[in-house]
């Protein structure tokens, strides 16, 4: 067994670990003095709190406090936003969400934009999505290995049958309804807000097809629980090789919706904080902690960071995207927009 | 055996190791104790640091703090009505009318023995069958199965608390209302909310039971000492006796079940245990009436279950890595951070700490035993504070509580205006427990039930379609059938009598 004894070795291994810049961030005034609180608003085990936790560890110890985690899941992503709204625009609460914060303000569920009423801080995660079946499902598996083919015949000698594990935000709903009218398919969609129901739906036989980002099931599939059956990607995942990609595969000429996710502070936030944040977690986000996280998580097929400026940019395209999207397709949208 | 023995080994063959053992036990039950500062606070707290700790003493240390901060919920919510954690509620429903009873050190000795028992007997069964057991929890429990487990459990609620079944339906029914305000769990519709934005985050639960049970226990001990009719609660040490343990053997039995089932069942945990094998105990009682009153088993129910979910819990988390709480994801980031992905792999590549885990939770639920009956002695004279004093303890103790959680003041509000809803709701014969009892299991519930509806295509009646949905549903309905005869015969016992 290891020894204690590496305790300080370990210490000074992870501040060295830090990259040089980390050390160069100037402090505005006495920011921080007491911990800081990231509201979460998906549940434990997730994606989002998994990319939170990464950050965790290396933005405390660059800014030489803590950093707390607090997951408030529910309504879809909507219902952690009350607790942010109601703390003070000091930089010691910061909000990460994802796309859906942007999809749902555009679908009219909240009314803080992404970038006028709120400040976005930096974005440390940019994922496509997969399809996902039990693996080992004879349903769904052709010469020993899972067929997207298999699935199609599937749901279509069972319309409307088919049950998908999936999550109720936008990107999710769109994307496996573009999938939907792509192969001619109807599917029954259902909802979870907690990740481990959703997985176990999938993996305990309950649900047919799980809709999820490669990185945030990928203990899953290695583990042999779940096996990726379609990429909705222009390319096979390089992560996944056997499993058929949307684009190159079946000709889907689309630009997929993809997984962001970061954090925001509130608008009224200093701004010399606001800079500060700003290059933390971008130090944060370089440290090799961090790092061999994305690598781990399989979050390198696209690049995943964006600083604050880029991430503004992002950001409206995508309310754009999404108002665009919901104009097109009939679906609810807010009433300034329509 | 070896494995365990190994595991065993390398706890306690270090002084660091023991240091951790002990410092988990004793900081769990501390942080147990403490209304808004649960266990999971004291496991965020120390999440960064297990960073620098050799692998297995970060797993460790998580194990025992998860079973000692389990039970330290209890003592408080026993003592003075304030339940440390959510899953210590229900032992409030019994434990305080028996503190007021002069039974204290009895309640608190039924909680740690029967925590100790469903801890240790959830720990064999985790080391035995780890593996089987999670891929049967997933394949035999979907969305439709849990929805007809709590409506189950919801069944009885109305049965507990009150005398009149009406005021006791009522009572389920507000606690429903309550808990539907906010962002509904679907679609994320606003519900309730009028507008108001700490609304449309939903009510916060620990502030509304702090309300419920400790501010409305001060007020009404309060008016009895104005009106002269207060009676101090007597001190004992009396520790149940060998006979009264055996006669809740039935008791323990069922709630361990109640508890495994409830801790395999990924995103349920030790809340939903505690409150079914609460329900459970009255359903099963030949004497219902008397849950709400100051009955042992009303505290030997959820004390068994909520401990009995801790080791069950590792199950899903371990062998699928799906967490079934907050603290067991908090495991999988200790586990990450030394590099180790749980899921079915952790067997082959960390059986050793695995093993280190099954012990250390082995031996806490066993250390808890040891501590709890030293405990029962001597914490039960906290209650020889004259309530003049003890009272705005309480309170202050209660708002430090409801603040803490998320410094939000609007919590403290929460908690005061349910105070006096709970004193006016309780000088009237309405059931505070079937109140909260409606909160948390429509919350849990209303998830599911969606989820179900939408698999089943809106049609109630594909709950029969399966056998486990099936049955749940048979047995829930016959309750409250039976309860409803029950009630309508011996009010027409009485009028004959009357007559």
């Amino acid at each position: 067994m290891k020894s204690v004894m590496r305790w300080p070795l370990l210490l000074a291994g992870f501040t060295l670990a830090l990259p040089a810049a980390a050390a160069d961030i100037k402090k505005p005034g006495s920011y921080p003095k007491r911990p800081i609180t990231i509201i979460v608003c998906y549940g434990k085990g997730g994606g989002s709190d998994q990319a939170v936790a990464a950050l965790q560890g290396p933005a405390s110890k660059i800014m030489g406090i803590k950093v707390n985690k607090i997951n408030k899941p529910g309504g879809g992503g909507v219902s952690c936003l009350p607790d942010f709204m109601q703390a003070p625009a000091d930089g010691y609460t910061i909000l990460q969400h994802a796309d859906s914060l942007v999809a749902k303000y555009v679908q009219g569920a909240h009314d803080l934009h992404p970038t006028k009423t709120l400040s976005p801080v930096v974005i440390s995660n940019v994922a496509p999505t997969a399809l996902f079946v039990k693996s080992g499902d004879a349903r769904f598996y052709e010469g020993g290995k899972p067929s997207w083919d298999k699935v199609v015949a599937y749901a279509k000698s069972n319309a409307g049958k088919m049950q998908v594990s999936n999550i109720n935000v936008p990107m999710e709903l769109v994307t496996m309804s573009k999938v939907e009218d792509h192969f001619g398919i109807k599917v029954k969609q259902i909802l979870f807000d907690k990740p481990a129901q959703r997985y176990g739906a999938v993996i305990g036989g309950k649900l047919d097809l799980l809709m999820e980002q490669p990185g945030d099931v990928i203990k899953h599939v290695q583990a042999g629980k779940l096996a990726p059956v379609l990429a909705v990607w222009p390319d096979r995942f390089k992560v996944f090789p056997d499993a058929k990609a949307t684009g190159k595969d079946y000709g889907l000429k689309w630009d997929p919706l993809l997984r962001i996710r970061g954090l925001w502070v509130k608008k009224d936030t200093p701004q010399e904080i606001k800079d500060y944040l700003d290059k933390v977690f971008k130090a944060a986000y370089d440290s090799a902690e961090h790092q061999a996280f994305l690598k781990r998580k399989s979050l390198d097929i696209v690049n995943s960071y964006y600083g604050a400026k880029d991430t503004a940019k992002i950001l409206n395209d995508t309310v754009a995207t999404y108002a665009k999207i919901f104009k097109e397709s009939g679906q609810q949208l807010r009433k300034d927009m329509q | 055996m070896q494995d365990f023995l190994t595991g065993t080994t390398l706890i306690f063959t270090s002084g660091t190791g023991i240091a951790i053992f002990i410092g988990g036990l004793l900081g769990g039950l501390v942080f147990g104790a403490i209304p808004g500062l649960n266990v999971l606070t004291l496991a965020a707290v120390l999440l960064p640091f297990t960073a620098w700790m050799p692998a297995e003493y970060a797993i460790m240390l998580y194990g025992v703090i998860y079973v000692s901060g389990v039970y330290g919920g209890a003592i408080t919510a026993i003592l003075f009505n304030i339940p440390g954690s959510v899953e210590n509620a229900p032992t409030a429903f019994d434990g305080y009318p028996m503190t007021r009873n002069g039974e204290a050190s009895k309640a608190i000795g039924y909680a740690v023995t029967c925590s100790a028992i469903g801890g240790t007997l959830s720990a064999m069964l985790m080391m035995i069958a780890t593996e089987p057991i999670a891929e049967f929890a997933v394949s035999t429990f979907g969305p439709i199965e849990i929805a007809a487990l709590i409506f189950f459990g919801l069944t009885v609620v109305a049965g507990v608390g009150s005398k009149s079944l009406a005021k006791g339906w009522l009572s389920l029914c507000l606690g429903l209302l309550i808990g539907t305000v906010g962002h509904d769990p679907a679609a994320g519709v606003p519900r309730f909310t009028f507008g108001v934005l700490y609304l449309s985050g939903g009510i916060g639960f620990i502030p509304m039971i702090l309300g419920l049970f400790a501010v409305s226990e001060v007020l009404l001990q309060g008016q009895r000492m104005l009106r002269g009719t207060y009676e101090k609660p007597k001190v004992s040490v009396d520790f149940p006796t060998l006979s009264e343990f055996w006669s809740m053997r039935w008791a323990v039995v069922r709630s361990t079940i109640i508890g495994w089932f409830s801790g395999i069942l990924p995103g349920v945990g030790a809340t939903l245990a505690a409150f079914l094998s609460y329900n459970e105990a009255v359903r099963w009682s030949k004497t219902p009436e008397k849950f709400g009153t100051g009955f042992p088993e009303g505290v030997v129910a959820p004390e068994t279950a909520n401990n009995a979910a801790t080791g069950a819990a590792m199950i899903p988390l371990l062998a699928l890595g799906l967490p079934g709480g907050a603290l067991t994801a908090m495991m999988i980031a200790v586990f990450n951070v030394h590099d180790m992905e749980v899921g079915p792999l952790i067997m082959v590549e960390a059986r050793e700490l695995v093993w280190i885990l099954f012990a250390s939770m082995f031996w806490a639920s066993l250390a808890i035993l040891l501590l709890g009956v030293v405990e029962s002695k001597g914490i039960v004279h906290l209650l020889r504070i004259p309530f003049t004093l003890l009272a705005p303890g309480i309170l202050v103790f209660s708002t430090i509580g409801a603040y803490a959680i998320r410094g939000n003041i609007y919590d403290v509000y929460t908690m005061f205006i349910a105070g006096i809803a709970g004193y006016f709701l309780r000088r009237s014969d309405y059931s505070v427990p079937a109140i909260v009892m409606g909160v948390i299991l429509g919350q849990l519930g209303e998830n599911s039930l969606v989820q179900a509806m939408t698999m089943m295509d809106n049609n109630l009646l594909q709950f029969f379609s399966t056998p486990i949905s099936g049955t749940l549903c048979t047995v829930g309905l016959l309750t409250v059938a039976w309860s409803i005869f029950q009630r309508v015969r011996s009010s027409r016992s009485n009028k004959t009598r009357q007559i």
